[in-house]
């Protein structure tokens, strides 16, 4: 790669990250509005944000399923496995999961080569930002269900994630 | 051929297209909302995905996380099945900007046909017939009243954008027709966003006749017979057969010949349905397209040994029809029931529920497309399908004789499930039915005669 590729790679990354920040703001300035789809634009950088009203983020469950599962080929029979098995029984008390608002890519920053939004230790509040699940294109953020300490993180950049998947864990801190 | 396939659908129908692709090599992709989480497709798929909450709108709706799941798992095509997104033409648009192939017609002509005024007019001039009224929507009130006295009462005014029998009013007489389309006008723009409608002769007793067929991307077309589906509730269908035995040889051939011509000017491609009005005189009068595979498609399958689900992955994949029309040779009579957790006695209301019982009927000639099995929870969520049960023997007596016989092996109980099984042995035992005497009046006419009945007996 030249110097010049290099600079304009950067250039592109700087671009990319501000109207980034700006989307973000944005966001948050429309907190509690109805409005669903949201697109910053500048220079040859483009976001679209598109907010689900209806999706109240209640403490979804942490259930922990991989994003495929192999199906047997046969006809299930009376009582065949349930698939609660893979609930996440062992989390400690006040422990709450993460998890995907949607079918997608996760990444754990808003471009490659930043920061990621949160590490291991980092307390947030709710409502914070802690990933981004891209699907078709759209960026769609992830956002801490409730305010604590992030304690462990599941799901690795890049990855394709489903519906409801453990993203990472949440654990409440004692204010004192 | 495709190698992956996912299914963008739930029920017997996400069931019934994974049984296809496995049986042509394909590996499929079964897409799931939390409450189908444990349903048969999702176990029968080689991979299942998790796509949403329960309600449709966020998960077999939900077009970003049917996208995401297809790109997650490398599937190649994205089939559609029936109802949720199988005839949305920016669903279709959707996949292809994702480099997926939709399994139906492309968006281009699945918006044509999927506008009824469009496609009337498309079909007229391939030379489908149509009822005496107007293709384009009429404008105002005095237009109205010039038209419906040329056609001549009674009239029915349509809602353009109208389904599912709702927008629509008959019209008996000139006096009645200003007001009837000012409220109709309305009606549409409450419910369909569109107050554009059009005009047409109403036929107060037909058959609802329509005829299947299937072209490839090659320029080639077959027909594979007619179902009779007049056995109606309020639209919803309930029993269909093939073939229907108020056509005759060359009337099934030249009705036939004109559906296959008509949708190939158009350009369509996959499964299709073009639905007809068969009058009491044998004319046809042509309603409408279905862009999709019907609820219904098996009864034409079993006359006429083609697979529909296989032909429509062959011709999305590129590959051309299996058949030609001279391969296609109808044989015996077929009959699906549709098996609804409803209460007939209610009716019809919703009665889902657990199945703590659910023993499928077998035995020759009896094919059962269902995605239950004991310990399933038919949900409130969805549409109330348990089963549909289809027979075939060679002539309608015994298919329907045969209809009795797996109907009543048929064993579904669970606490506040009913089925509509009682409804159709009574349907079935009724000696309009058995001689064919049917048309989309029957179910009314079946149930207010039974209602009258059971008061006689009651005094």
């Amino acid at each position: 790669m030249s110097d010049a590729d290099k600079k304009s790679g950067n250039a592109d990354a700087e671009l990319i990250a501000s109207v980034w920040a700006e989307a973000r703001s944005l966001m948050a300035r429309l907190e509690g509005s109805s409005v669903q789809r949201l697109a910053v634009a500048a220079g040859g950088t483009s976001i679209e944000i598109e907010r689900d009203p209806a999706a109240v983020p209640a403490a979804a469950p942490p259930v922990d399923l991989p994003i495929s599962r192999r199906g047997s080929g046969v006809m299930p029979t009376i009582g065949a496995g349930s698939l609660g098995g893979a609930r996440d029984a062992a989390a400690p008390t006040g422990r709450q999961a993460i998890t995907a608002p949607l079918v997608g890519t996760f990444y754990r920053s808003s471009s490659p080569g930043s920061d990621a939004f949160v590490e291991v230790g980092d307390v947030i509040e709710a409502g914070q930002a802690v990933g981004i699940v891209e699907a078709m294109k759209l960026m769609n953020e992830v956002q801490a269900t409730t305010s604590g300490k992030i304690v462990k993180i599941v799901a690795e950049n890049g990855q394709a994630v489903e519906y409801e998947q453990l993203l990472m864990h949440i654990e409440p801190v004692d204010d004192e | 051929m495709f190698d992956k396939v996912l299914i963008a659908n739930r029920g017997e129908i996400a069931l019934r297209v994974a049984r296809a692709c496995r049986e042509l090599g394909i590996k499929t992709v079964a897409v799931y909302s939390t409450a189908d989480a444990e349903s048969a497709v999702v176990r029968f798929a080689d991979e299942a995905v998790h796509i949403g909450p329960a309600n449709a709108a966020r998960s077999y709706l939900h077009i970003p996380n049917l996208i995401g799941a297809a790109l997650n798992t490398g599937a190649q095509a994205i089939h559609p099945g029936y109802g949720f997104l199988s005839e949305d033409p920016y669903f279709a648009e959707i996949c292809a900007d994702s480099d997926l192939t939709f399994i139906g017609p492309t968006p281009e002509v699945m918006e044509k046909v999927g506008d009824k005024a469009t496609a009337r007019d498309l079909m007229s001039r391939a030379g489908l017939p149509l009822l005496p009224g107007t293709i384009e929507p009429v404008g105002t009130s005095d237009e109205a009243q010039a038209i419906a006295d040329e056609i001549g009462y009674p009239v029915i005014i349509k809602a353009v954008a109208g389904g599912g029998g709702r927008g629509m009013s008959v019209v008996w007489s000139h006096a009645a027709l200003a007001g009837l389309y000012t409220q109709t006008r309305a009606t549409a723009q409450a419910i369909f966003k569109n107050s554009g409608v059009y005009i047409e002769r109403y036929l107060p007793a037909p058959r609802h006749t329509e005829v299947q067929i299937v072209c490839d991307g090659h320029g080639s077309g077959v027909y594979l017979g007619e179902r009779d589906c007049s056995v109606q509730r309020r639209h919803q269908k309930l029993i269909e057969e093939a073939p229907s035995i108020h056509l005759t040889e060359d009337a099934r051939r030249d009705i036939g010949e004109k559906a296959v011509a008509g949708a190939l000017s158009v350009g369509y491609t996959g499964a299709g349905t073009m639905e007809f009005l068969l009058d009491a005189d044998g004319s046809l009068y042509f309603m409408e397209m279905n862009a999709r595979i019907q609820v219904e498609h098996p009864v034409s399958e079993m006359v006429t040994s083609v697979d529909l689900i296989q032909e429509q992955l062959r011709v999305a994949s590129g590959e051309k029809l299996s058949v030609t029309q001279d391969d296609v040779t109808l044989r015996g009579h077929a009959i699906e029931c549709r098996v609804n957790a409803e209460d007939p006695e209610r009716n019809f209301a919703p009665a889902a529920g657990r199945l703590d019982t659910y023993v499928a009927p077998g035995g020759p000639w009896t094919r059962v497309d269902s995605h239950c099995y004991a310990g399933w929870t038919i949900a409130p969520y969805y549409d109330s399908l348990i089963a549909k049960l289809i027979v075939w023997a060679p002539d309608r007596l015994a298919a329907i004789e045969r209809m009795e016989r797996a109907l009543s092996e048929f064993q579904i109980e669970g606490r506040g499930v009913k089925t509509t099984i009682p409804f159709h042995l009574r349907v079935l035992a009724h000696e309009r039915f058995r001689s064919g005497d049917v048309t989309t009046g029957f179910i009314e006419e079946f149930m207010a005669e039974e209602a009258a009945a059971a008061v006689a007996d009651a005094s």
